[in-house]
């Protein structure tokens, strides 16, 4: 399997820029400043914005709002973490906000995605196997649209929390903050996501037979 | 089946993929995986939702763009020069 970056961590190319030099440059409104962000961070913010936010116009704004808001505010980075990391949490924020305050879509409810027991608190029957088709499913474009169908379906709240932890790398006490909630609170809708995510490959992969 | 139910493995699933139990309440799990297939299969297919997500979104082929688009360069690098100004 290719070795994954995560999304909120430093990359080998990020070690490459002076970050002492290029904060300076920023807090000195350097043009020169703002490409380098752009050229170094800029991808990987756009991509952490199309994962929350389905339309390429609202990733676009989103990133443009984080960015210009970053740079207006150069002076509150206290060199506490990368810029990089720094950079990021202020992209999933702005894209937050963006989600908040659009209308939200007929949800599916979580709990028709959860599993099901019997009186004496076991399962009903077998879970159909759909493991060992996957890696193949994988490598068909229709169908890794489909897996991010799945995703995009889970209600917001569980979705965004599945995206900030299991994607994006944020750890729960620093989700918990982003959502305004507690960190027992994203560790709850975490394990319910995970399940209704699960939920929803079956029903994908079993119509696909 | 053990004294473990379906329901409180798949409960506490979470704790148990992040090897946070303790040692005597993993063995419990570990006791009810070895005999109940259906949560020896649950497991497997949450964790392979977990990695398939993860894979699409993280690792799939295109999903971080060489560049940000020139337009959105420019609106960027024009607003800030505007605030900074």
């Amino acid at each position: 399997m290719t070795e994954v970056e995560s999304p909120s961590s430093p990359t080998r190319r990020d070690s490459t820029v002076d970050e002492t030099a290029l904060v300076a440059g920023l807090r000195a409104g350097d043009s020169a400043a703002y490409t380098v962000v752009l050229k170094v961070y800029g991808g990987r913010l756009l991509a952490t914005a199309r994962r929350f936010l389905r339309s390429e116009d609202d990733a676009r704004d989103a990133v443009q709002d984080a960015l210009i808001s970053a740079f207006k505010n150069i002076a509150s980075f206290q060199g506490e973490a990368r810029v990089a990391t720094w950079l990021h949490r202020i992209v999933v924020n702005s894209a937050l906000m963006k989600l908040r305050a659009m209308k939200r879509r007929d949800e599916i409810s979580i709990e028709s995605l959860l599993p099901t027991y019997l009186d004496d608190g076991h399962r009903r029957g077998p879970t159909p196997s759909w493991q060992a088709r996957s890696e193949d499913l994988l490598c068909r474009s229709e169908l890794r649209q489909q897996i991010r169908s799945c995703i995009d379906r889970l209600p917001e709240d569980y979705r965004n929390v599945l995206l900030l932890r299991d994607i994006e790398e944020v750890d729960t006490a620093h989700a918990a903050t982003i959502l305004e909630t507690t960190p027992g609170a994203v560790k709850v809708r975490l394990h319910r996501a995970r399940m209704a995510l699960r939920e929803l490959l079956e029903r994908e992969f079993l119509n696909l037979e | 089946m053990s004294g473990l139910s379906c329901k409180e493995f798949i409960d506490f699933l979470d704790d148990y993929v992040a090897a946070t139990q303790s040692p005597s309440v993993r063995a419990s799990f570990e006791e009810h995986l070895a005999i109940c297939p259906y949560c020896a299969d649950y497991l497997r297919t949450y964790t392979e939702a977990v990695r398939l997500g993860r894979a699409v979104l993280v690792a799939g082929a295109g999903s971080v763009p060489a560049e940000v688009p020139d337009e959105l360069v420019q609106a960027i690098i024009e607003a800030s020069r505007r605030r900074s100004s």
